[in-house]
């Protein structure tokens, strides 16, 4: 028999690729209509939209794979949702709204079960940040009203409330390692940091392409420098807890930051509204579904052997 | 055990190989993913163009608050409208668009340039475009070009002006003139599209200058894609004149104005305060009268005049090559076609009214669903049961915005005429929650998929 954990790494491994090519359509896209030229940009548009479709397919499918039923459903949601737009009008049609609605308090509900599953209740706050990024999405999308409120405070809540998965248990050597581990995130942004805080004509190009690829809206441009230290924690974070508690952990807390406030626009796609609340209940598997090179290699092994 | 090895490694194949397949011919179905953000109600009544947004039916009609940004992000006078509030309705045979943006000094009298250049009695504000040069530009006549006359300061001279921003160097073409102001500033007379790429690109484009007596006209234009896939990109190119154009020894990829989305097209109508504003106390085209002046307009190309005198926008296209004029004047911009026949009347065919009140400006666009065949490869025909594509820009002339510098919207909207009316009410800014139909939905789905949730849990935690 097929070892069931070696199933959804495949999917895993896909949709890591996937969310990879995702940031660059995040990125790209609001660039994309400056006068500036951007080398490879078409290249890079087109592997934005191959993550569109790799992280639909492949998270829609990991949770299909899931034993939760709730999890199930959003997951053919997901991968359903590629199909939405062949149907005329459906985004000013009833049942749009429900279903926006249904993944709205079914991802909830399953966030809160495994919360209470998984006892890391220092974890509140990122759910409390998830739940204002749905609604706020749903409250624009519905209401066309936008909720205004200091993002940077929130995005610094997330990041406060991720580093406290850090010392949930006190393990100084792998804490260590997890911190090593971090640094390219940091690296990825850091520099970006310094870059606006001496440069002011990128400030200015920062101050619009960084709000728009996270959704951030900010009330004041000098808040860049901020925003991007913000980041640049948060996607050394996003490592760090992939080591120091398991990989699901990492890459929920990843795809909490990259997408939970772009519901400010009314959700671009339904994959972002999916995945905050995915995010929080990978954050909180515990290890349950958390499968590491190791385990992915034992697997093939031992798929292998039964042959 | 050979069929799972095959779903084993077969799914993720495909999966992948898939993906990869629909990227790479950017299929960009996904993308539209979202809930439309202007919905065109269905409403009994007319356009009320001569006082807009005051028709009984906008009153149940929410406004949609649309976030701009700069189109040029390093100029730093750019971008001064941060949002712009849309509504919409249709009643059958005409659409109604009605937007209102907040503009602290309105620009009353400006001419707009394009137009002034072929009317002769015209001056005034908004005659000519003179650019501001990002302050600690330097400029050095070079006289041994002798083939090259330039004017500095109102003086002729022999020689070729190059201008220095910290040791970059761009030449200026001939005739080009500028002068300086006590404080070192430059100004440059005239906005070529050649001459606006290559100062932008050379970081030397501050922005637009403005003074008490000279300034720009305000602008709104609403732009309506014409293509069938899902665009993605509402920007136009800065560049030359025409695609490849050579502009003194620079050569253009792009036509300035051309659609940055591959493949695209779209349809653009242009309100400006000082050309199609009826208002002949403001707009010194209407002041003029020059729109019911026939031998006028012929001299433009135009064989038609404004019958009634009413406002309008002008109805621009855009493609990959260039930007013209949906008519056969080529005012502002090319004409599209020279067939007279064809887009008899299109100029004035789409009907405007506006409002200067309290610090908002208020323009409501009015026109026929349906275009004449004629008109059709440019103009947007509208119908039911289908989503549009739209985007707005605005310019506000008065604190130095014309031309490619202004407020847009980052990417497109979409936008759906739906067969109800509206229900909901607009008494104060923030539409009662319990007074619409989404507010409903909203309240019943929550209930039903708390119950859905709870039938799951109860059927499966079992």
């Amino acid at each position: 028999m097929i070892d069931n954990k070696l199933k959804s790494n495949v999917y895993l491994y896909l949709f890591l690729l996937g969310i990879i090519f995702l940031s660059m359509y995040q990125f790209i896209t609001p660039i994309s209509y400056l006068p500036i030229t951007i080398p490879f940009e078409e290249f890079m548009f087109k592997l934005g939209l191959l993550g569109i479709y790799l992280s639909t397919i492949s998270l829609g499918i990991l949770t299909l794979l899931s034993k939760e039923k709730l999890a199930q459903a959003i997951g053919l949601v997901l991968v359903l949702s590629l199909f939405l737009s062949l149907i005329p009008n459906y985004n000013v049609s009833l049942w749009w709204d429900f279903l926006e609605i249904f993944v709205f308090v079914g991802g909830s509900a399953l966030g809160i079960e495994y919360l209470y599953r998984s006892k890391r209740w220092l974890l509140i706050p990122v759910l409390a940040v998830v739940e204002f990024g749905e609604i706020e999405g749903i409250s624009e999308d519905f209401f066309h009203t936008f909720i205004d409120t200091s993002f940077l405070t929130l995005l610094a809540l997330l990041v406060i409330s991720g580093f406290s998965l850090l010392f949930y248990k006190w393990r100084p050597k792998r804490l260590l390692i997890s911190l090593a581990v971090g640094v390219p995130g940091l690296l990825l942004y850091l520099p970006l940091y310094f870059l606006v805080l001496k440069n002011r004509f990128m400030e200015i190009i920062f101050a619009m392409v960084f709000p728009a690829v996270y959704g951030i809206s900010l009330n004041n441009p000098d808040n860049i420098p901020a925003m991007v230290l913000l980041y640049a924690l948060a996607m050394f974070l996003s490592l760090a807890q992939g080591y120091y508690v398991d990989l699901y952990t990492g890459l929920g807390f990843y795809m909490i930051v990259t997408t939970v406030f772009l519901g400010i626009t009314g959700f671009h796609l339904l994959l972002y509204m999916v995945f905050p609340l995915i995010g929080f209940y990978f954050m909180n598997v515990k290890g349950e579904i958390s499968p590491t090179i190791k385990d992915y290699i034992v697997s093939i092994r031992r798929y292998n052997l039964k042959r | 055990m050979k069929g799972r090895k095959f779903v084993l490694y077969l799914v993720p194949a495909v999966v992948f190989l898939t993906s990869l397949y629909l990227s790479i011919f950017s299929v960009t179905i996904p993308i539209a993913q979202t809930s439309s953000q202007i919905t065109v109600y269905r409403v009994t009544g007319t356009a009320d163009l001569s006082n807009p947004g005051t028709a009984s039916y906008w009153n149940q009609i929410p406004w949609e608050n649309i976030s701009l940004t700069a189109n040029i992000p390093n100029a730093p006078t750019s971008g001064f409208t941060h949002y712009i509030l849309v509504k919409s309705a249709w009643n059958g045979t005409w659409i109604f668009v009605l937007v209102k943006w907040y503009a602290p000094e309105p620009a009353f009298g400006a001419w707009s340039a394009s137009l002034a250049g072929v009317y002769p009695y015209a001056s005034g504000p908004g005659v000519n475009d003179i650019i501001e040069l990002t302050p600690g530009t330097k400029y050095a006549l070079e006289s041994n070009y002798t083939n090259y006359v330039s004017i500095i300061n109102g003086k002729e001279e022999t020689g070729r002006i190059v201008f220095n921003l910290s040791g970059v160097l761009l030449p200026a073409p001939n005739g080009t003139q500028i002068s300086v102001l006590s404080n070192g500033t430059i100004l440059y007379y005239g906005s070529l599209r050649g001459i606006e790429d290559l100062l932008y690109t050379y970081g030397m484009f501050y922005g637009y200058y403005t003074n008490s007596s000279c300034y720009y006209p305000d602008r709104v234009a609403m732009m309506w894609y014409l293509g069938n896939n899902v665009p993605t990109k509402d920007g136009m190119n800065l560049g030359g004149e025409q695609p490849g154009e050579v502009f003194d020894g620079f050569t253009f990829k792009n036509a300035g104005g051309s659609l940055v989305q591959q493949g695209g097209a779209a349809n653009i109508w242009m309100w400006v305060s000082g050309a199609t504003w009826n208002n002949s106390t403001y707009d010194p085209a209407f002041k003029a009268n020059i729109w019911e002046n026939l031998t006028f307009l012929n001299g433009t190309g135009i064989p038609y005049t404004d019958q009634g005198d009413h406002g309008f926008a002008v109805p621009l296209y855009t493609n990959n090559t260039n930007l013209y004029e949906v008519d056969t004047g080529g005012i502002w911009y090319t004409p599209v076609t020279s067939n007279s026949a064809e887009v008899n009347g299109s100029l004035f065919f789409i009907w405007t009214g506006a409002k200067y009140q309290s610090g908002y400006w208020c323009v409501e666009f009015a026109r026929p669903m349906a275009v004449p065949s004629g008109y059709m490869p440019w103009m947007v025909n509208i119908t039911t049961d289908k989503t549009y594509y739209v985007a707005f820009a605005v310019w506000q002339g008065k604190l130095g915005e014309t031309l490619f510098d202004k407020s847009i919207t980052p990417s497109f909207l979409q936008l759906t005429l739906v067969n109800s009316p509206p229900t909901s009410t607009t008494s104060s800014a923030a539409p009662s929650l319990l007074s619409s139909p989404s507010a409903i939905v909203t309240i019943v789905g929550t209930i039903i998929a708390v119950l859905a949730v709870i039938v799951i849990y109860v059927v499966f935690r079992k």
